[in-house]
């Protein structure tokens, strides 16, 4: 699947319209950009499934900048790649890399998804169990507690009785790892000093106002993409991901306007077209799509920002075209990045 | 003492009723413990559309929306059945259901229209936006239906050729849809929260744990709302959590458990503040002092 895409015709991983590096900087290639934010740095990464497969190819554009995490703050499956650039930050890509072409249901959910709805499923407190997922982490993972990380980095969970955010940064790492990404019906509630966790997706799937609220200078957001809009339906599976997404849209625009009225984000761009959440073997076109994307953006911010810029004020620097919702909060503070250079081979 | 605080809010006041479903009743009572109290402007989203109708179509709002939520305890409206839920997932638009849905209404507030110079707001969202759809036009009943339009329970609603569903996914405590009407101050009604004790947890089942987390995301959405306008006016919060489940056999009990605690968490900020016109959050309920998101603006 992957190679078909790979070939096809207009592909390109050259950027057309982009001034070679040296004219832009002296800087070895790498583009200048930490001039532009405020310390501490912050990057936050949102949850969002196979989609977060879009991560590792934001993270590979923004390795071509200067810019490196002073502390992490992760959602969900950006939680499971935040604890891996806090582990290990030369090596991440390259891990994260080799994980997502690995990666598919199976080592999360184990085999049993056949079985899974079945006459007893009704009365079950899950639908699978969490010790595949349990399983894959011991392997990927070699810190065991959050004390073992090279970078500062907080994992986001939901509180399942009051609802609240909850960021572990302390003490045992996978486990904070298991309660973020604890879908909500699929895996089980984690269990962690006597409270109940699941998925950071029902209190701060975008966990940018937790990093401004915590002493973030400025704020560089990893989010996750989205899917093509499905037909306007009224039947129940039509509403129901239709309602989800309408639920997690709203979250990350009202994260991002608040965060955005104190600190400076970044936010970088992430395709619109991908597959299913859930859809683990498209994870080499979606990362490459948002790395063509990501590192076009960057350039352009380069150039509105050209060295002897000073710091960015408070604002949400993104793509004019970053956001589908036409939002009175988010017109705010929205500083859109003029588009000069095209993303090759991104469409 | 209470009165005099009501009435040191700068002006105009909205009153925002949000969602809560069922639990939204607590607002009847909250209504009574404001006493002879008018606010400028009222707005009401999903199952506080409900309450906020009921404002203009009588003598004594707090008796109105009393007398409507007690209407719908003895309908069949929130009946769940097996044949609801094949209706809903096939997507058949069972003009049974849609008729049930349309004479409980008719019922309610029969040909009342929204009270004139748009003082008066249901929110709904637009499927196809997602955005909200402030009405305040009209006749009443029919947009009640949209904006307590909720996927299950009853079907969506087409208005001006757009795709109308539950306000609570796009508004679910339209406090932003207030300021941006020009209100300068905000009574707010919340009613979404969900207020689970630690011993349901062992009981609950997957597809709880799944529904409980579609009410933290709206319950989030709605906190995020109110920090964006707290920061700007000031916020009275009245909190009566949703624990989860509640009946129609239920609704007796949330109108009585809203009046108390309004009273008491109402006096408790008088307590405090004799006036009150600083941007914040003003609240005594402990799940809204205590909520994280809106930390820095709890005054």
């Amino acid at each position: 699947m992957a190679l078909r895409r790979r070939n096809a015709p207009g592909t390109s991983l050259q950027v057309p319209g982009a001034r070679p590096r040296a004219v832009i900087d002296d800087n070895g290639g790498i583009l200048p950009l930490s001039r532009l934010l405020t310390p501490p740095v912050w990057w936050t990464l949102a949850g969002g499934g196979a989609h977060g497969a879009v991560q590792l190819g934001t993270l590979q554009a923004i390795r071509e900048t200067d810019l490196e995490p002073e502390q992490l703050l992760g959602s969900s499956a950006g939680a499971l790649t935040g604890a891996l650039i806090a582990e290990d930050p030369v090596a991440a890509v390259n891990r994260l890399f080799y994980l997502w072409a690995d990666l598919d249901l199976t080592d999360l959910v184990g085999g049993g998804w056949v079985g899974m709805v079945s006459p007893t499923s009704f009365t079950r407190s899950s639908l699978a169990d969490n010790a595949g997922e349990m399983a894959s982490l011991e392997e990927v993972y070699d810190a065991r507690r959050f004390e073992d990380l090279v970078i500062p980095f907080g994992a986001v969970a939901t509180d399942m009785i009051s609802g609240q955010p909850t960021v572990f940064d302390s003490g045992d790492l996978l486990p904070a790892l298991l309660a973020s990404s604890a879908i909500p019906g699929v895996f089980p509630p984690v269990e962690i000093d006597g409270r109940y966790y699941i998925d950071a997706l029902a209190s701060a799937n975008l966990p940018a106002s937790l990093a401004m609220r915590r002493g973030a200078g400025s704020i560089v957001a990893f989010d996750t993409g989205s899917s093509p809009d499905k037909t306007i339906g009224t039947s129940l599976q039509q509403l129901v991901p239709a309602v989800n997404a309408l639920l997690s849209t709203q979250q990350r625009i009202s994260s991002l306007a608040q965060a955005a009225a104190e600190v400076p984000v970044l936010y970088l761009p992430t395709p619109a077209d991908l597959p299913g959440s859930l859809s683990f073997n498209e994870s080499f076109t979606t990362s490459r799509d948002s790395y063509l994307l990501a590192r076009a953006f960057l350039l352009d911010l380069a150039e509105a920002y050209p060295t002897g810029s000073p710091a960015l004020e408070p604002g949400l620097y993104c793509r004019p075209d970053a956001f589908s919702i036409d939002s009175e909060n988010l017109s705010r503070v929205m500083r859109p990045v003029p588009v000069r250079v095209a993303a090759g081979g991104a469409s | 003492m209470t009165h005099h605080l009501l009435h040191s809010l700068p002006s105009p006041t909205a009153l925002v009723c949000g969602s809560g479903g069922l639990n939204a009743a607590a607002q009847a009572g909250m209504l009574k413990a404001l006493g002879s109290y008018r606010p400028d402007l009222v707005f009401g989203s999903s199952g506080g559309a409900l309450t906020a109708a009921s404002m203009y179509v009588g003598e004594d709002p707090a008796q109105q929306a009393h007398r409507r939520w007690k209407q719908l305890a003895e309908s069949k409206f929130m009946h769940l059945s097996w044949g609801r839920v094949y209706s809903a997932v096939s997507g058949k638009e069972t003009a049974r259901q849609t008729r049930h849905v349309e004479e409980l209404l008719g019922e309610l507030f029969g040909d009342a229209d929204f009270a004139p110079g748009a003082v008066q707001s249901l929110v709904a969202t637009n499927l196809g936006t997602g955005l909200p759809k402030v009405m305040n036009q009209g006749r009443l009943a029919p947009a009640v239906q949209a904006s307590a339009a909720f996927p299950v329970i009853a079907n969506p609603v087409e208005r001006d050729g757009t795709i109308l569903i539950d306000g609570s996914f796009s508004a679910p405590l339209p406090v932003a849809q207030a300021f941006e009407g020009g209100a300068r101050s905000i009574i707010a009604f919340d009613t979404g929260r969900a207020g689970l004790r630690a011993s349901q947890e062992k009981h609950f089942r997957w597809y709880d744990v799944a529904l409980v987390s579609i009410n933290h995301q709206v319950a989030a959405n709605a906190a995020h709302d109110v920090a964006l306008v707290a920061a700007q006016i000031p916020v009275v919060m009245v909190s009566v959590p949703d624990p989860f489940r509640v009946t129609l056999a239920d609704i007796g009990s949330r109108i009585n458990l809203g009046e108390r605690m309004a009273r008491e968490q109402l006096a408790g900020i008088a307590e405090r503040w004799s006036s009150i016109s600083d941007p914040g959050v003003y609240a005594a309920a402990p799940e809204v002092v205590e909520d994280r998101r809106l930390s820095g603006l709890v005054r």
